[in-house]
């Protein structure tokens, strides 16, 4: 009797103290410039607009990136090119109207999708086409029965609307907004969280939403993000109390974080990879036996070991373990062997060309230090680098002669490489769009498989091939994985995704009383 | 008249040299789509955006455009957000000037007195600590005085908080980071400009003359030293939507300085440009009312312009 009581008092004090109402500051250090996912692709887009809408299908990152039910109750295949989907029936949107058929249509629409949206005052700048370019038609069967239709076959597909830029948004909210701009501004979602307000550069607040569908509800009623450019003022703002969260940690500042008696630190590898990539139409590395050397010449443990500790890891070439079936776990991580790259140098007639690699100071985690290792290992392969500190990206993409070798970041926005490997470096890439490099007809095809096959088996012989011929003419460099590393204050649990998205429901956020 | 009239136009040419430098500059040396969509973007997205903003007109028909709007007091869009820009800047001065005004008045009210006393106590230690203590106050950055203060205030002793504005404590770091460096300059220029008058020898004459020390220090000495000071404040005073830029970003100030920064970095023009105009037109606008006001503070500067003018009249005639 007495257990029973006592339990009972404890349930009773547990349901109180769940009830009981807290906000989160985050102190980041940018914010994005609008919040309609197909407007930014960004990180700093996507740890908020994770709490602001929901996919059709979602990726349960916290269960290995298994599939689960979103806004479709279900969804069936019905060939490569077709795939149908279910809806929940009383799933309410932010504004209070109810989702249904509709509002996937405009979703997916080229009004929302294309260039089309110029004429309603949107700037046309959709960066949503190499996720989602590919649809050709979106029917309504009925009210909560939606066709999508591809223009060819895609391996991927259900993967499509499962992940970034597929959230799903009002149109009723597009058709009360009257410009397109003033609907991107004041975006409305079916996510655990509604949109408040957002203030260039200074904060974005998101509020919780009392009439969420889903079994993960917000867990703070309010959420703020604001805006601290320096990190030692995140640092400092953490330690005093005044935020909850710090996000982009650098490596130098781990341990004073975790040192701190009154902060930790959460977070690590992201399924992105830190990588470079090589302008092969340049003369200068227009050898692939010089940029095999390159390559040949990086110690990327020692690398990640030395700027990251522990926090980070090398991948096995360009892929990630989430890949699942279509995960080469036998392939090595990239080799690193002098001997061998001196030997290609010479074979290719290296004579000490001056290479230009192109960085920014601090873009990307650790950027410079990064960038001033890597030098100092190919030097030691009889490499002449040269190092060129660039303000943006504008002058690091340049196409002139000296564009050689750049930065940039993988992410895995599919668990396959048609969303990492192949997004980046395939014929539709930016990249290859913008002729920093020319895809050999073998590869192209080799692709295209890639791209159509349903067959795992004949999917896995296919990117072990691309990769082995990747290898002997590369287009750019694994380092190591990328990683986001959070400070937290004490007293609050943070449960971080493998992804960019940051998650501030029930499921992400606890705070101890 | 006509010198005030010769004046407001060479503040005018000087702020249209300033907007063509800021449009050459920014426009030369980025492009803003790749700022804003990103290093890969594809090619048809990059254009659509220069197509939506006319960047593919070519940089005389910009300039031409973009002149042709200020004259309008049309400055634009942002390319960010689709805003009016000026709605986003004006929305970040308030901040800006809530922080720098009060900056301004107490380097004054602490910068003068100081230098005066250093001045009349010239060679003793007093002076040579506070003028050691000037010395430090402006020569150390602004960024290591912020940081320091806000591992003091805020982690070691919990008191502050370090960013963005929450109470008016949220005033103090910021506060004591600008005016430590301001003060100190002001204290300098004034101990200089008042030694140099109290050396004078008329003074040695108005003190013969039957001047007591305090009525000399009045009537000759103060007067003297103002004009230099009057520049210096002039200068800061000008300043004072620009001035903070590190400031605000060591403390996440929600003001123009940070709003400036980020512009800068997207290549957001027309944010960019309308701030620089603002700081251009008050620091135009301040020095203005600055030579004004030396005619009223010194008859012999008044009575020179006069002379001249004549002077200019008959060569012309």
């Amino acid at each position: 009797m007495k257990l029973k009581l006592s339990t009972s008092i404890l349930a009773l004090c547990l349901s109180v103290s769940a009830a009981q109402a807290y906000d989160l500051t985050i102190a980041v250090a940018h914010l994005p410039n609008t919040l309609d996912p197909v407007m930014e692709n960004s990180n700093v887009s996507q740890r908020i607009i994770y709490n602001l809408f929901d996919t059709l299908v979602k990726v349960d990152y916290r269960d290995g990136g298994k599939l689960v039910s979103g806004l479709a109750d279900s969804w069936e295949i019905i060939d490569a090119k077709t795939i149908e989907f279910t809806l929940k029936k009383g799933v309410h949107f932010h504004d209070g109207t109810e989702m249904t058929a509709k509002d996937i249509l405009f979703t997916f629409s080229p009004l929302r999708l294309g260039h089309d949206n110029v004429a309603i005052g949107g700037s046309g700048t959709v960066v949503s086409k190499p996720f989602i370019g590919g649809i050709e038609k979106v029917e309504a069967i009925d009210e909560y029965t939606v066709r999508i239709s591809m223009k060819d076959d895609d391996a991927l597909i259900i993967h499509r609307f499962a992940n970034y830029p597929s959230q799903i948004v009002s149109k009723s909210a597009f058709e009360a907004a009257g410009s397109y701009e003033e609907f991107a501004l004041h975006i409305v979602g079916t996510g655990p969280y509604k949109f408040s307000n957002l203030t260039l550069d200074d904060h974005v607040i998101i509020e919780k939403f009392d009439n969420y569908y889903g079994d993960n509800k917000a867990a703070a009623d309010k959420v703020t993000f604001t805006v601290v450019p320096e990190i030692s003022t995140r640092i400092a703002g953490l330690r005093a109390g005044q935020f909850d969260m710090i996000t982009e940690v650098t490596p130098d500042h781990i341990e004073e974080i975790d040192k701190a008696e009154n902060a930790s630190i959460a977070g690590g590898p992201i399924l992105n990879i830190r990588g470079l990539v090589y302008d092969s139409t340049n003369e200068i590395i227009g050898d692939p036996r010089i940029r095999e050397a390159l390559n040949l010449a990086i110690d990327r443990e020692t690398l990640a070991q030395a700027l990251y500790q522990n926090h980070t890891s090398v991948p096995h070439g360009w892929q990630m373990q989430v890949f699942g079936k279509m995960y080469l776990a036998d392939r090595p991580i990239p080799e690193f062997n002098i001997e061998k790259a001196q030997k290609l140098l010479k074979e290719a007639g290296y004579n000490g060309e001056e290479i230009v690699y192109r960085t920014q100071n601090s873009y990307y985690t650790s950027q410079i230090e990064t960038a001033q290792i890597l030098v100092a290992m190919w030097k030691k392969a009889g490499l002449n680098v040269k190092l060129a500190v660039k303000e943006n990206w504008g002058q690091v993409t340049e196409d002139n002669e000296t564009r050689h070798i750049f930065d940039a970041s993988f992410t895995a926005y599919y668990p396959d490489p048609m969303g990492q490997f192949w997004r980046r470096f395939g014929p539709t890439g930016g990249w290859a769009q913008n002729d920093v490099y020319i895809n050999t007809e073998e590869m192209i095809v080799l692709g295209k498989t890639l791209a159509t096959e349903t067959d795992t088996a004949i999917r896995r012989d296919v990117f072990t091939t691309m990769l082995d011929k990747f290898e002997t003419n590369p287009r750019g460099a694994v380092l190591h994985e990328l990683t986001q590393i959070y400070g937290v204050r004490k007293g609050l649990t943070y449960s971080p995704l493998s992804t960019s998205y940051m998650d501030f429901t029930t499921a992400g956020v606890s705070v101890e009383k | 008249m006509q010198w005030t009239l010769s004046r407001i136009l060479r503040s005018l040419l000087t702020l249209l040299l300033l907007a063509s430098f800021t449009f050459f500059a920014l426009s030369l040396s980025a492009d803003p789509a790749l700022q804003i969509l990103g290093p890969d973007a594809q090619p048809e997205i990059v254009q659509a955006f220069k197509e939506r903003w006319h960047l593919n007109d070519s940089l005389w028909q910009r300039y031409v455009t973009y002149i042709m709007g200020i004259i309008q007091l049309d400055f634009g869009l942002s390319y960010r957000t689709g805003a009016p820009a000026i709605d986003i800047v004006m929305t970040r001065l308030p901040a800006t000037l809530a922080l720098m005004i009060p900056t301004g008045i107490a380097s004054l009210l602490i910068g003068i007195p100081v230098g005066i006393y250093a001045a009349l106590r010239q060679g003793t230690r007093t002076d040579r600590l506070i003028m050691t203590a000037s010395v430090v106050g402006f020569a150390v950055p602004n960024f290591l005085v912020g940081i320091l203060l806000m591992y003091l205030f805020s982690v070691w002793l919990g008191w502050l908080t370090p960013s963005g504005i929450i109470s008016w404590m949220s005033w103090i770091m910021p506060m004591i980071t600008m005016v430590s460096a301001e003060a100190g300059i002001f204290a300098r220029f004034t101990r200089s400009a008042m030694v140099e008058i109290l050396s004078h020898p008329m003074l040695d004459t108005s003190l013969a003359g039957g001047l007591n020390e305090h009525q000399g220090l009045r009537h000759h000495v103060l007067p003297n030293a103002l004009i230099p000071l009057l520049t210096l404040v002039g200068l800061f005073a000008g300043n004072l939507i620009g001035g903070a830029v590190i400031t605000e970003n060591i403390f996440a100030w929600p003001g123009l300085g940070r709003l400036l920064v980020e512009s800068v970095a997207a290549r957001d023009f027309a944010v960019v440009q309308i701030i620089v105009l603002l700081i251009g037109a008050s620091m135009i606008l301040i020095n203005l009312l600055v030579d004004l006001s030396y005619g009223f503070i010194d008859p012999r500067i008044r009575d020179t312009r006069r002379i001249s003018i004549k002077r200019n009249k008959v060569a012309t005639a």
